[in-house]
């Protein structure tokens, strides 16, 4: 090794260790406030305007990371030729369905370029949700498996592998950017925020794929019969244009029981963020429950029922009935994931006209809701931490978010790409513009669930008194302050 | 011939440690992790946590898990009485040898044969549903507008029409245990009866039902614990609607959780589920200590 290179590697280990030890302070702060979910804020802002908060540490450290990985030719990086053995991939998908089509050419294409390496699909379908802890438990051989991150890490954190040396390989099909630059950037700073809560170290658990965010999706052939042009952005716009298809004689919003907590955690995740709102279903006094934005939150639910916006039917929806309602035309609104449109495509038809908006803007929040926190997440690929495999493993999950398979997923399974510059499929077009206001991540059903049994026990059923018309609002506020008291008197 | 001791012993040993293994460890087991929080199924011992009686303490302060034992009382109580309606009723008219007695009792069971996930989806889809269902299209069709608009899986309705639905599958096979119960019954007492005048109510009260009283003992029995366990019908009916939950689906929740996200704090509490298991188990022990003592045994020769 000559002085030069010698210079450069003590160049190298110094400006790592400095990352390596801001990236320690980052992550000590991170805990202090991350305690819910706003983790993810980090991660979402580098989107564009990068340097807004310590951004960019971030990104001296994957190009660090980078560095370091080219110059050791560190942990098989590129030499695919090398990789032997034998892979075994459980998927949440089913035959049958277009998503498994889509995995088998991405497993084609990795088999092409590594003929030594032996690759072993099982599509499980949703089975895979029960069948995945026992079987890793068991020992049972699986390199590469899907899971939703946030129950993956939270059920089976003792069986993932830490994907950072991973995210810092290049990409495949991604004109030479790294895999994590390759993704988009609010899905990684969200499965980064859930390993800690989760009890984990900090770092990348899982490669987020298939994204979905909570949106309301409209029928827009029913929209323009009416003239609405614009989706409504704020509360009293959206009131406005349910009044103009009531008066059409269209249903303006439907929900299924399925669904109930979305509304609920809908309206104080707008007003109030996802953090508040987790506040107020873990609240054991239930003074929170008295806070002028409930009581507002009462009298608005009422006036959708009064006003006949929400369909009689949502007393008694049950999954799916409610949508087929938006399907076949009879409801206009329905608040739901991004994966609807590919749910109820067999009903809706390839000729209905998809658009989708945020929970509208509501008044009288406290500045931490709006448009700017939106309830995303994504499926991931996990590695298991005791595969025998790992150098293949990596580089087939390569393949699966690689570009060629993300846009596949797009184009073939109405799913949106997890990776960035590609083509979102049609349906999900106007779903684009809140992935791209999102800067924070909120919890599923915007924090409302968080209660875990007082929220299926007592928040979504008190609410449906109260949307069906047989709670008046003063009444609802005094009932739920008094349950919640009384549910965590004993705890 | 008089057998020797130990013989017996060595015949017995097999089932009785079939028994140990299959039934008594996972049980005192069970009752071990009741006392414990537990962060998953397959915890090691390492990670469990000693909590004493807390798991109870939490259950009976739940207003949810509270409800789900009121649920169950109901669906034990109604469903009981509708059931043993209708499964005596059907009984006694196939016992009557009416003109396709074989067919008429399959029809009656084919319910039985039908997963009861198809069921309920049935249940839930195609009769109950608000638009066109089944009951809302017969009753417009009637002109019974107010009975058409009731929303029949809604917060009112959906655990009557939950233990309806329930009920309707399971009516054939009490009948069928009932049946074979009544054709038991030596047909010279009728003959007598009906030799001294006897109506069809009198044949029924003073012979079928005395005489029917072990086999409606173990159906009893029978329908007691399965009231206990319901489980799937409360899955699929309400998801977890507190109007349908019951304790044995609380326990799955418990157990495998439900939907979860990290920033639900219980989750996950295995050791809470295993306190639910620990009392459905003590709630059918001592029903049915209470159905013996309502109806003794005492073994009719006939």
């Amino acid at each position: 090794m000559n002085k030069g290179s010698r210079a450069f590697a003590t160049a190298l280990v110094s400006t790592m260790l400095a990352v390596t030890a801001l990236a320690g302070c980052g992550s000590s702060n991170d805990k202090e406030h991350s305690a819910n979910s706003n983790a993810a804020a980090n991660g979402a802002a580098a989107n564009g305007n990068a340097g807004a908060n310590g951004n960019a540490g971030a990104n001296d450290n994957a190009a660090a990371n980078d560095a370091a990985a080219n110059d050791a030719g560190a942990s098989g990086t590129t030499d695919a030729a090398k990789l032997s053995g034998k892979v075994v991939f459980w998927s949440m998908w089913s035959n049958t369905e277009p998503q498994a089509k889509v995995i088998d050419e991405a497993v084609a294409d990795f088999e092409a370029a590594n003929p030594d390496v032996d690759v072993e699909v099982k599509y499980n379908g949703r089975d895979i949700n029960k069948l995945i802890k026992p079987a890793l438990e068991s020992g049972e051989t699986i390199d590469v498996f899907e899971q939703d991150p946030g129950s993956a890490l939270s059920n089976l954190k003792d069986h993932v592998l830490k994907l950072d040396d991973l995210l810092a390989q290049q990409g495949i099909g991604s004109d030479g950017k790294t895999v994590k630059d390759s993704i988009i950037p609010s899905l990684l700073g969200w499965v980064k925020s859930l390993a800690v809560p989760a009890g984990l170290d900090e770092g990348y658990y899982a490669i987020p794929q298939q994204p979905y965010a909570v949106l309301f999706f409209y029928n827009k052939a029913l929209f323009q019969k009416v003239g609405i042009t614009a989706v409504p952005a704020t509360w009293e716009e959206f009131l406005a244009d349910c009044e103009l298809l009531k008066q059409a004689g269209i249903e303006p919003i439907t929900f299924d029981d399925a669904y109930r907590d979305l509304f609920i955690g809908g309206y104080f995740g707008s007003a109030m963020g996802s953090d508040w709102t987790d506040g107020l279903v873990k609240d054991t006094t239930g003074e929170l429950w008295k806070d002028p934005i409930v009581s507002q939150f009462a009298n608005d639910m009422k006036l959708l029922e009064e006003k006949g916006y929400f369909s009689k039917k949502i007393a008694g929806n049950k999954y799916p009935a409610g949508q087929q309602d938006l399907a076949l035309g009879k409801t206009a609104m329905y608040l739901n994931g991004t994966w609807l449109p590919n749910e109820i495509a067999a009903t809706a038809g390839p000729d209905f006209q998809w658009g989708s908006f945020q929970f509208p803007d509501v008044s009288n929040g406290n500045g931490k809701g709006g448009r700017q926190g939106l309830s995303f997440g994504a499926q991931g690929l996990l590695i298991n931490k005791n595969s025998k495999n790992v150098p293949a493993a990596f580089e087939l999950l390569k393949y699966l978010v690689g570009k060629k398979a993300q846009e596949g997923m797009a184009s073939q399974a109405v799913a949106i790409p997890a990776t960035v510059d590609s083509t979102w499929p049609a349906p999900l077009e106007e779903a684009k513009v809140a992935f791209q206001n999102a800067k924070s991540n909120m919890p599923w059903g915007f924090g409302i669930d968080n209660g875990g049994d007082f929220s299926t026990g007592t928040v979504i059923p008190v609410f449906m008194e109260l949307a069906t018309g047989k709670l008046a609002p003063d009444a609802y506020v005094t009932k739920m302050a008094a349950e919640a008291k009384k549910f965590y008197a004993g705890k | 011939m008089k057998m020797n001791k130990s013989i017996i012993a060595l015949f017995l040993l097999p089932a009785v440690l079939i028994y140990l293994v299959i039934f008594l460890y996972p049980t005192l087991r069970t009752l071990a992790m009741s006392f414990y929080d537990i962060p998953s199924l397959s915890s090691q011992f390492a990670e469990w946590h000693y909590v004493g009686l807390l798991n109870y303490k939490d259950l009976m302060h739940s207003p949810y898990f509270v409800s789900s034992m009121k649920n169950v009382l109901g669906i034990w109580a109604i469903g009981g009485v509708l059931i043993f309606a209708f499964a005596f009723l059907y009984a006694v008219i196939l016992a009557s040898k009416v003109r396709g007695t074989h067919f008429w009792r399959s029809v009656i069971f084919l319910p039985n044969t039908v997963s009861a996930v198809v069921l309920s989806v049935v249940w839930l889809q195609y009769i109950f549903n608000s638009s066109y269902g089944l009951l809302t299209t017969v009753f417009r069709r009637l002109g019974l507008t107010a009975l058409a608009d009731i929303q029949w899986t809604d917060n009112e309705h959906i655990y009557f029409s939950m233990i309806i639905a329930f009920s309707f599958g399971s009516i054939g096979y009490f009948m069928l245990i009932l049946n074979a119960g009544i054709n038991r019954i030596p047909g010279d007492y009728y003959e007598a009866a009906t030799l001294e005048g006897a109506s069809q109510r009198v044949k029924f009260f003073a012979i079928t039902l005395p005489l029917l009283r072990d086999v409606f003992r173990t159906t009893l029995v029978l329908w007691t614990i399965t009231a206990f366990n319901f489980f799937v019908w409360s899955a699929t009916f309400g998801l977890d609607d507190p109007h349908t939950v019951t304790p044995a689906f609380y326990m799955y929740q418990k157990v495998f959780g439900r939907g979860n996200n990290v920033y639900v704090e219980d989750a996950f509490n295995v050791g809470s589920g295993a306190s639910v298991g620990i009392l459905i188990t003590l709630a059918t022990l001592i029903a049915s200590a209470l159905i013996s003592r309502l109806f003794p045994k005492d073994r009719l020769e006939y």
